[in-house]
């Protein structure tokens, strides 16, 4: 009696178990529930899955690609680019300036009415502070943007409404959007002067929460996982249309597709080819093929224990005629590159330059083969691979980077291009701490590498000049004519004159060849349709939706009917899964309970 | 404490070990004029000799200070506490987990020596204990994550979660399901393997055939009297494998993009943060330094004949 008894007892306890877990998981892990008219009462959470993470929030530290686009969010620059074609527009001054005549003084209005996240009113001696503290701080970083070089407290706020730079020389540098987030005189201010060490204090500010000027303000971070930004509906060009942005970090690339397919996220930026292919099948994600943002190169080395064959032009001209740049498109990228050329991106039309097509360096491995035979450098004993002018063994070698995604695959393809035209090539794959100690004792023949121009050439440009030798240069190429076109594009007041200059200059590296622009490879970035629309692409109409060159897409994105982004989806075991689980533990533990007790009897 | 002591000298060292100049190393991609380079070395210290520069490095590991991240500017330590915790609990629940499921499947398996459940059981776990364990948090991954959309992709909890309660422990719980089940699995074949083996040493000692004799039950044979004394060797292994795992689990880490020590030391190794790499060093060193320590005292606790010696 007793035992059937406690068999009854533990039947109900079973079956009340059962009970309370369906009651619980269809509160917690119920499947998304419909659309439904009151979802306009809930936040819409756009939520962006990136491979990076924030890294910091405080702009005196910010490196990573995540950080530009927190900064671009969260401050405003002194001006922004056209989502068209990216060219100069107004921000949080009017443009365009205005200066005087020897071109050493520039004037700026700055827009009224605008006011930071706190309440306090943004003014030009917000600006004012911003520049000088750069300036005085050496946030070089920052600085290169203002020119150099730059006369203490160079810049001035007469009143709340006015901004004068005093340049030290005469130059349009005041015309290109300097990368420089505007930052709160009020917040930043007690870091003036400081003299810690590595300017600790103020780089060691965590600035979470931030306050901004920018359409939407970080309020939260957390190191390794998320980072929140909420929408400020007071933004002076234009109240967004959507809440919250979440960006959350996906260090593996397939978890990041996933979380798109499954819809944990929203958007994705940062994709591998192979998972873009992927995620094209999706009717319910879009997928964004955007204009590149940096090109791979190889670099020559003309300094230190460079082969002396390095500086003779018709040998460098070869290397790049026996390099398939397509092949390297295709198998590397899986098509997802434009086969490079020059240094300036493209996109960035103010300045271009684009060769024509009888001038273009094409693929051409018998043009390689007559200009290395031009060179003296001939195959004389029938090895297949070619010696020097003196007879003696010839060979190159590239370094290959190992942290950087594409450096080894296409380092070993074109070092099989170089042999098919007999220059004997090696690939050493090196980490990038090893590089850069063969880059600073210039112990290498050619490596491979990286640029991501601004959109004003100023900076891509300056690389290849004889002073940035041990700096930024990649192989120390020098050329005195180059030299003096950097110094007059740098000085000149005239846009026409410095868009002339710019291009000679351009014809003079493409030319020269003193790197091989390789490829541009394409941003890769996907978003679910059936959550959002009215992306904005930037520039027009090919450009990338996320981690561009302003915040002005952000400001068109809107949910569509019925949804409020990842806010409105909880994916999760099913109820009927949950209460079988329940169902074998509690009978499990019951047939073993009463295995005991028969025992016990026994 | 003098082997910390030896740590800290050999952490010093093997970073002023490193080949090349870290300042240079760090300003090729920063974009740092010559002039800002050589400040940058004043004020990183590194233009002092070797013997102030270890001075000034032991009198901050004394004050648990170990600089700021070369990439974030962050305090080091902030940083490491703030990853800490979520490896703690993976690689803590994991641990706990693979112990319990292994050391019954050893118990099982050591009784049912030879027999088909024996064999079933031993080739089940050296089949999951040769995967490799990032390789199954991907089909993990792919299977419960993205098939059947059971679990979230990644992270250690959702963003627009609640972040306090029993709403955020269910959320905690639901991402680390997947990546605690990869570490488990993975692990649980080691401490079955023990187990066994210790279980069959035990089973043929004088005293259980004693027991047996005596006419107990077998299932009291084997829990009260061969299980206890088989248990030491597989306390003694999970003690010691804790402290190695917590540094250990990268690979499910970064399948699931989960916010712990090793997805912190790949990215300090990554981005060449030096004061990073040390302070990570030090605490891995710590971790297994304090679970050596605690088997020792854990082992005198449970056998009576270590404590009367």
């Amino acid at each position: 009696m007793k035992t059937a008894r406690r068999q009854l007892a533990a039947i109900g306890v079973v079956l009340s178990a059962v009970m309370m877990m369906a009651v619980t998981a269809s509160g917690s892990f119920a499947a998304a529930p419909e659309p439904s008219t009151e979802a306009s009462s809930k936040p819409v959470v756009l939520t962006i899955g990136t491979p990076e993470d924030l890294g910091t929030a405080n702009p005196f530290k910010a490196g990573t690609v995540s950080a530009y686009e927190m900064m671009l969010l969260n401050y405003d620059m002194l001006y922004n680019f056209t989502v068209q074609d990216l060219l100069p527009t107004s921000g949080l001054a009017i443009w365009p300036p205005t200066h005087s005549e020897d071109g050493k003084t520039w004037t700026f209005k700055i827009r009224e009415g605008v006011k930071w996240s706190d309440g306090v009113p943004l003014t030009a001696h917000d600006i004012a502070f911003t520049y000088n503290f750069i300036n005085e701080a050496h946030m070089s970083y920052f600085a290169y943007a203002l020119g150099h070089p730059i006369a203490k407290d160079a810049f001035e706020a007469p009143d709340d409404t006015t901004l004068i730079w005093h340049m030290e020389e005469a130059s349009l540098v005041p015309e290109s959007p300097p990368w420089i987030p505007i930052l709160p005189e009020h917040i930043w201010k007690r870091f003036w002067g400081d003299r810690s060490p590595n300017h600790a204090n103020t780089k060691e500010f965590p600035n979470v929460p931030a306050v901004g000027s920018g359409p939407f303000i970080l309020t939260d971070y957390e190191i390794g996982q998320s980072w929140t930004m909420q929408a400020n509906k007071e933004y002076w060009g234009g109240s967004p249309k959507i809440d919250t942005v979440v960006f959350r970090v996906f260090k593996n690339p397939e978890a990041l597709a996933l979380a798109l397919k499954t819809g944990e996220i929203d958007a994705a930026s940062g994709l591998t080819p192979a998972l873009f292919n992927d995620l094209k099948a999706d009717s319910n994600i879009t997928t964004i093929e955007g204009t590149p943002v940096d090109f791979d190169d190889l670099a020559f080395n003309f300094e230190g224990t460079a082969d002396p064959s390095l500086r003779v032009l018709e040998v460098r001209q070869a290397i790049e005629a026996s390099i398939d740049k397509q092949t390297l498109v295709d198998r590397v990228l899986l098509g997802y590159s434009w086969v490079g050329s020059q240094v300036v991106l493209p996109q960035y039309k103010r300045y271009l330059w684009q060769p024509e097509p009888q001038e273009v360096h094409d693929f051409d491995p018998g043009r390689a083969e007559e200009l290395l035979d031009q060179a003296g450098y001939k195959d004389r004993n029938d090895d297949g691979f070619r010696e020097t002018p003196e007879g003696d063994p010839w060979s190159l070698e590239i370094l290959a980077i190992t942290d950087w995604t594409n450096s080894v695959p296409e380092a070993k393809l074109e070092a099989g291009y170089m042999e098919d035209v007999g220059i004997r090539t090696s690939v050493k794959v090196v980490d990038t701490e090893a590089a850069n100690d063969l880059w600073y004792t210039q112990d290498f023949d050619m490596y491979q590498w990286g640029w991501d121009p601004n959109v004003d050439p100023d900076y891509i440009l300056s690389i290849f000049t004889t002073k940035n030798c041990l700096v930024w240069s990649d192989g120390c190429y020098s050329n005195p004519t180059y030299d003096k076109l950097y110094e007059e594009q740098a000085s000149t007041l005239d846009e026409a004159v410095r868009r002339d200059t710019i291009i000679k200059m351009q014809k003079i590296l493409y030319d020269q060849v003193p790197e091989i622009v390789l490829l541009y490879p394409n941003v890769l970035q996907a978003y679910r349709n059936d959550r959002f629309t009215g992306f904005v692409r930037q520039p027009f109409p090919n450009g990338s939706i996320f981690f561009t060159w302003s915040s002005t897409p952000y400001l068109t994105i809107e949910p569509v009917t019925g949804s409020t982004g990842t806010a409105s989806n909880r994916s999760g075991i099913p109820v009927a899964l949950w209460a079988g689980i329940g169902v074998v533990v509690l009978l499990g533990a019951f047939f073993i309970w009463k295995r005991r007790d028969s025992e016990h009897t026994e | 404490m003098l082997s910390f002591f030896i740590i800290l000298v050999l952490n010093f060292g093997l970073m002023q070990a490193a080949p090349g100049d870290p300042v240079q190393r760090f300003a090729r991609s920063s974009r740092l004029t010559l002039a800002d380079q050589e400040r940058l070395r004043e004020e990183f210290g590194l233009d002092k000799s070797m013997p102030v520069q270890f001075f000034v490095y032991l009198k901050n590991a004394a004050k648990g200070d170990f600089g700021l991240s070369f990439i974030t500017g962050q305090p080091v330590r902030q940083v490491i506490l703030a990853h800490t915790w979520p490896t703690l609990l993976l690689v803590g629940l994991a641990t706990i987990l693979a112990t319990i499921i292994g050391v019954f499947a050893g118990i099982v398996s050591a009784w049912r020596r030879g027999s088909a459940t024996d064999k079933a059981i031993s080739a089940v776990g050296m089949a999951f204990y040769a995967m490799p364990d990032f390789w199954l948090g991907m089909m993990l991954l792919i299977i419960f994550a993205g098939w059947l959309a059971w679990f979230p992709v990644g992270g250690y909890s959702d963003p627009q979660a609640a972040t306090t309660g029993f709403p955020h422990l269910l959320d905690v719980a639901r991402h680390l399901t997947l990546p605690c089940a990869a570490l488990t699995v993975g692990y649980l074949a080691e401490y079955q393997l023990i187990m066994r083996s210790a279980l069959l040493d035990v089973m043929g000692e004088d005293f259980i055939t004693i027991t047996r004799a005596k006419g107990l039950r077998d299932s009291k044979v084997r829990m009260r009297h061969a299980v206890p004394n088989a248990m030491l060797p597989t306390i003694t292994m999970t003690m010691l494998y804790f402290g190695y795992v917590v540094g250990g689990a990268i690979g499910v880490e970064f399948v699931f993009s989960y916010p712990g020590l090793g997805t912190l030391t790949a990215n300090a190794i990554e981005a060449q943060d030096y004061p990073m790499q040390q302070g990570l060093l030090l605490m891995f060193a710590a971790i297994v330094l304090a679970a050596t320590l605690f088997t020792d005292v854990l082992y005198g606790y449970l056998d009576p004949r270590i404590r009367e010696a």
